[in-house]
């Protein structure tokens, strides 16, 4: 169940669902009531509490979310000292960062699009900081300011305008944006999800190496056509995943490790290996495998219920509040279906996406 | 929503059956909320990972 107003997703057993219903259908207290009296016949004081409890419930469920507003009228943009252009497929994207230390925020992931200066950009953007604030500037407008210690914030919001800007869609109409990875084969892509830790961005390193197009690593942007669109940023790779990588990467040993960024171990950033201007933009994803990196169980591949993802999806991703797309979403878990992997090697993972992609 | 048509009532009064009275008595109190992310994201960063600090 979605709630409005609170954009709450609520998963209820098919009782609860039954009881919201009848709550929801009948003309008062007294209805209900009698409803559940003529049918299972529980006494009036039960039916009385059954009532209120479902009563509080929803009331509970529906409370409004509080939306911070911050108004940053007198925000002027500082003089940058670092200006630099990229280009996506012809699509040239400005950024002037105030810092060194804001440029690491954004640019590793995208240094690859890096070109020299051009003039005409399609979009461009600032970001500074004012004492613990970070600040978003898309063509002088602003776009959202956050604290320096929820600077991911900042990264998802220019993330998702990056997406938009690259794929020439409407902002508004986009639906989700996943803490997730998506590869994709053929005409069809698959998410992974999983807890911090479990591999995400190596196994998808690894699948690429292994002829998948890694169409989004961290950040997967979901429409209103509900395909996820392609989000060509580097894949970050731990400091621990770098032995495995440069086992099975040609040149993985050559990238540039990056110190003291917010993750406290040292990074590397893998380029896509398609290229943004030959791929396809976005592909439906109908499949969604959540991985877990254990060595202590056996290594295994199995469909599970949607229910058994929604724990991991829905609280680490961002879900537009407006009611289209919330169906839209729903419509979409509908029909979805869904995997847990099981895994220590890294081969039986490979071989079993490949497969994945066959089914 | 469609409200209280003659066909729904008699499938809400089965569902309601087929749910039964101990059921009904401690049906609520079993759910699960999830609050989605108020605004995109990228990965949080680790503990102490701020790089402004």
């Amino acid at each position: 169940m979605w709630f409005q107003s609170s954009n709450k997703y609520i998963v209820v057993s098919a009782n609860v669902y039954t009881l919201v219903l009848l709550f929801l259908n009948v003309k008062g207290k007294a209805e209900f009531i009698d409803t559940l009296y003529e049918t299972l016949q529980i006494e009036n004081e039960k039916c009385k509490e059954i009532f209120s409890e479902i009563s509080n419930f929803l009331e509970d469920a529906n409370t409004l979310a509080i939306v911070d507003i911050t108004l940053n009228d007198k925000l002027e943009i500082p003089k940058t000292n670092i200006e630099r252009s990229y280009d996506f497929d012809g699509k040239i994207i400005r950024i002037n960062f105030e810092t060194a230390l804001i440029e690491s925020l954004i640019h590793p992931q995208i240094e690859h699009h890096t070109v020299d200066k051009i003039s005409d950009a399609i979009a461009e953007f600032d970001i500074f900081k004012t004492s613990d604030s970070l600040h978003l500037f898309k063509n002088k407008s602003h776009i959202g300011s956050y604290n320096t210690k929820s600077f991911h914030f900042l990264q998802g919001k220019f993330a998702l305008e990056l997406t938009n800007s690259i794929h020439n869609t409407h902002i508004d109409n986009w639906v989700a944006t996943f803490h997730a990875s998506t590869v994709s084969h053929n005409s069809e892509s698959i998410m992974i999800i999983g807890d911090s830790g479990n591999g995400k961005s190596t196994l998808s390193a690894l699948l690429m190496s292994n002829g998948l197009d890694v169409l989004a690593d961290d950040f997967s942007p979901l429409y209103a056509d509900m395909h996820i669109y392609r989000y060509p940023a580097a894949i970050s790779i731990k400091k621990g995943a770098f032995g495995i990588l440069e086992a099975s990467m040609e040149n993985f040993e050559t990238l540039k490790i990056h110190k003291n960024g917010p993750k406290k171990v040292n990074l590397k950033y893998l380029p896509p290996s398609t290229k943004f201007s030959t791929s396809a933009s976005n592909f439906p994803c109908h499949k969604i495998v959540i991985v877990n990196f254990d060595s202590s169980k056996p290594s295994q591949l199995k469909q599970i219920p949607v229910e058994n993802i929604l724990e991991t999806l829905i609280p680490e991703s961002w879900i537009s509040p407006n009611e289209t797309h919330s169906l839209k979403f729903l419509n979409w878990l509908e029909h979805l279906q869904c995997y847990e992997l099981c895994y220590s090697d890294n081969d039986f993972a490979i071989s079993k996406f490949k497969a994945l992609f066959e089914v | 929503m469609k409200r209280n048509s003659p066909q729904d009532q008699i499938t809400r009064k089965e569902a309601i059956k087929k749910m039964g009275k101990y059921a009904a008595l401690t049906a609520v109190g079993t759910f699960l909320i999830l609050n989605p992310k108020k605004a995109q994201a990228s990965s949080p960063p680790d503990p102490g990972g701020n790089p402004f600090d």
